[in-house]
């Protein structure tokens, strides 16, 4: 599958199929060295070359825009906060993928909790599928169950492998297995 | 089926790696990346807490301490002493504030716990005395922050009662 970008050494990056071009990574470490002195404008810049990407992850884990948004904005608070901590041993991408991740992962967590004492669940699925402004994949993965989409998002698209999927989500991988095929079948039922 | 399996498999293929978001999302971070990362004020009774339990744990092991370690340990008691005093009335000042706001003082039921905090205040105030003379007593320790958390829990006590409108004047 060509779109899987697990590299050799079984990290993920947060760049396009494509290898990241030295370029790009030198870049990268000259802006994060001035970002982790404190340097706002070199910590934009970082923004504004990644931002894109960290939101079509956190998009697709959380199923909605405004999740999605907040979720971008914390994970970039965090970059900020965390950066001092970053020496470097991984690409930047590398990081601030498990750190989107994290980030995704916890402010839908977050927000299941707070609505889960108001909301039925069936009015947050609802909400999700109100959101028709999406293109192939995107329209069908938000009409996914929350847990089976963050499974199919994290092993089909961005790579991981169940073990790995279900130590994040602190489940057994034989869950992870199950929910990913009960996506696919979904997925190709709504196609 | 198949078919749908081929299907998904292409979706997945030129699913785009990047999404613009609708909004500016900077602004909004720029904002909290300048916001000052001050400690919440109902954290405030950690670092007594902390304090608490190192004096607890530092008065129970004081007899396997050496005389001399013993007389060190004296001026560490002063100085904890004068740390936890000045922690507790900055917690009371706080707490004062919100009355303010509250206005507890004007309920029906306000004087009986004001004399309540008052007496707690005249006690601590001679324990804390008796204490800086002689900081290896015990008892003594343990009377005083038991009146210290006493005054707290009577502050908040009053500030959950109910007042009367009529007698409130103004209220914020």
């Amino acid at each position: 599958m060509s779109n899987r970008y697990l590299i050799a050494d079984r990290e993920y990056e947060l760049s396009a199929s494509i290898p990241l071009s030295s370029t790009q990574k030198k870049l990268d470490a000259t802006l994060v060295e001035l970002a982790k002195q404190g340097d706002k404008i070199a910590f934009r810049e970082l923004y504004q070359q990644h931002h894109q990407r960290v939101y079509a992850l956190c998009f697709r884990l959380a199923g909605q825009k405004e999740l999605a948004e907040e979720a971008t904005q914390d994970t970039f608070v965090r970059v900020w906060q965390k950066l001092p901590q970053f020496k470097g041993e991984s690409q930047f991408t590398t990081w601030l993928h498990s750190l989107t991740v994290n980030q995704a992962l916890n402010c839908i967590n977050k927000h299941k909790r707070f609505w889960d004492r108001f909301l039925p669940e069936q009015l947050d699925a609802d909400s999700a599928a109100s959101v028709i402004d999406y293109d192939g994949l995107d329209k069908l993965i938000i009409r996914l169950p929350e847990r089976a989409r963050i499974i199919f998002v994290l092993y089909a698209l961005e790579g991981y492998q169940h073990d790995e999927i279900a130590k994040r989500l602190n489940i057994a991988p034989g869950t992870s297995k199950a929910q990913y095929h009960r996506a696919k079948k979904l997925l190709q039922e709504m196609i | 089926m198949a078919n749908n399996s081929n299907q998904l498999a292409q979706l997945i293929d030129d699913a785009p790696k990047e999404m613009t978001p609708a909004e500016d999302l900077w602004p909004e971070i720029a904002r909290r990346l300048d916001a000052p990362t001050t400690a919440q004020p109902n954290q405030l009774w950690r670092p007594f807490a902390l304090v608490s339990l190192l004096l607890l744990a530092l008065l129970i092991g004081k007899p396997f301490l050496t005389p001399e370690i013993a007389a060190q340990n004296h001026d560490a008691l002063l100085a904890t002493l004068a740390v936890i005093n000045t922690q507790h009335q900055q917690q009371v000042t706080e707490l004062a504030q919100q009355a303010t706001h509250v206005d507890w003082q004007i309920s029906p039921y306000g004087q009986p716990v004001e004399n309540g905090i008052k007496q707690l205040k005249d006690a601590a105030k001679q324990i804390y005395q008796n204490l800086q003379l002689n900081p290896t007593d015990k008892q003594l320790w343990q009377l005083w922050l038991w009146t210290q958390q006493r005054e707290i829990e009577l502050i908040k006590q009053g500030q959950n009662l109910p007042v009367i409108q009529q007698k409130a004047g103004e209220i914020i």
